[in-house]
């Protein structure tokens, strides 16, 4: 397979695998304050993306695939709440193992990786017309 | 070394434009072995047409929200290539055949 095209397929893949990233982070920003709803029940749970290396069959180019959806196993915190109906029998309700700014970090890092696959393919996409402009001539 | 030569480019239709062992023959009979060149131009001609319907396909799924967005603009660059590819090789053989035209006899 022509290489110029194989970065094209292989940036896409890195693309997707962030897109799914961001998407996982945001749900856990979307999620920061869900408590459960029975009293002493778990809260939701951060969820995490493992990353994958497979081969394009067609190319015979490693790319990336999103290999599992996964838990954070970290413990809950407690707060003080009384008079919330997830409070167990001494007042304390569990809240989400999910911190904003590892989230926020997380979130940057999915955009830059995502921006520089993107100039990838466009840098490829470039060099093909470059090539296919020395025909016109 | 080209990649050309180590893959042994071996398509039929080049294979009879050119005759078997890769240069040109000429039968004196004026008996020719068919159309090859223009098979190997409606070949290639239908590969591009099946990459632009992908490219359609893809961005008919796209707009309705079936594949990723980043699927369907992979697709549409593809199509995108392979059309230019389509249309300056059309462009240079057209020359070519223009060149022959004007040649005094």
């Amino acid at each position: 397979m022509d290489e110029l095209s194989a970065i094209g397929k292989i940036a896409g893949s890195a693309m997707r695998a962030q897109s799914v990233r961001m998407r996982v982070t945001s749900e856990n920003m979307a999620n920061v304050d869900t408590t459960g709803t029975a009293p002493g029940a778990d809260p939701y749970r951060r969820k995490t993306v493992d990353f994958a290396e497979a081969v394009d069959r067609a190319s015979g180019a490693p790319i990336v695939t999103v290999d599992r959806i996964g838990t954070d196993p970290s413990n809950f915190e407690k707060r003080y709440d009384p008079s919330h109906p997830a409070a167990d029998e001494a007042g304390y309700v569990k809240v989400p193992n999910v911190n904003a700014m590892v989230e926020l970090a997380n979130m940057r890092e999915a955009m830059r990786s995502f921006e520089a696959n993107l100039n990838m393919m466009d840098s490829g996409r470039r060099m093909r017309s470059q090539l296919l402009d020395l025909l016109k001539r | 070394m080209t990649t050309i030569d180590k893959i042994g480019f071996s398509l039929p239709e080049v294979d009879r434009a050119f005759g078997k062992g890769g240069t040109a023959t000429h039968s004196a009979g004026g008996e020719t072995s068919g159309p090859s060149f223009g098979e190997m131009v409606e070949n290639s001609l239908r590969q591009t047409v099946e990459t632009v319907r992908a490219g359609d396909r893809a961005a008919i799924a796209g707009l309705n929200g079936q594949i990723p967005l980043q699927e369907m603009v992979q697709a549409t660059v593809e199509m995108e290539t392979a059309m230019r590819t389509t249309v300056a090789l059309r462009d240079k053989t057209l020359e070519a055949w223009q060149e022959l035209l004007r040649m005094s006899v």
